[in-house]
């Protein structure tokens, strides 16, 4: 394998790779239902851009999350801890903690970049992404 | 139906505030102050739920139903709720059914 490559360079290498067959880049994440219903094919970098110049899909899915410290810890305390968000005790709540907020501050500098992409394709019936670097 | 968007590539900053988060979150779970904050919202929600169903029963607002004989009614629909939350029950339904009597549709 080739020397890996941050993931921002690589999503860069894949819509390249995407403008040069006249693919239509869809800026949304390609979302799946059931996954294990689905046949796979996870790549890395190198094999992703190898498959969308060798297969030539119609569309790509390429979508980058932005980043919002805020948005991200109420997200995660949300799902993990779960409860009634806004009521009492809520994940909403808990955001007021001294914990949670030092957090959010120390991270708010990222606040509006992205944080993370996702590259996807579908064809033949099998999902391609990007996901083994 | 819930979508699975496994996968994303992540920049290397995103992956330590993701390590971070999550020893906050498990710290969070494990804490007293959280613990109690969780439980006395599941209290309350059930609560607010066994009040709405007293406000709505026809005994509820029944000529001369006092504080007494709601509180009565609450235990015999929610038996088992303990006395203190039989109170609360019943304080919430009369906020509740005083509510709606003033609220327009």
């Amino acid at each position: 394998m080739a020397e890996q490559l941050e993931a921002s360079a690589c999503f860069t290498k894949i819509r390249e790779a995407a403008k040069g067959i006249d693919a239509t880049v869809i800026p949304c994440p390609l979302l799946v239902g059931k996954l294990e219903m689905v046949p796979l094919a996870i790549l890395d970098c190198d094999d992703f851009v190898a498959a969308v110049t060798g297969i030539r899909p119609r569309a790509i899915y390429l979508a980058e999350d932005e980043f919002e410290a805020n948005e991200a810890v109420h997200a995660e305390l949300l799902s993990d801890l779960g409860g009634d968000d806004e009521g009492e005790g809520g994940a909403g709540t808990l955001l007021d903690l001294p914990a949670v907020r030092q957090l959010i501050r120390r991270w708010q500098k990222h606040d509006n970049s992205v944080s993370g992409y996702t590259a996807r394709f579908m064809v033949d019936g099998v999902l391609h992404f990007w996901g083994a670097d | 139906m819930e979508y699975c968007i496994f996968g994303a590539q992540t920049e290397d900053w995103y992956q330590t505030f993701d390590g971070e988060l999550d020893l906050l979150v498990e710290e969070l779970g494990a804490s007293e102050e959280v613990r109690l904050r969780r439980n006395d919202a599941a209290t309350r929600a059930v609560i607010v739920e066994r009040a709405k169903v007293l406000a709505e029963h026809l005994l509820f607002k029944a000529p001369k139903a006092t504080k007494a004989k709601r509180a009565y009614l609450a235990s015999q629909l929610f038996p088992d709720s303990e006395d203190l939350d039989i109170n609360m029950i019943v304080e919430e339904a009369d906020n509740i059914s005083w509510y709606l009597a003033h609220v327009p549709d």
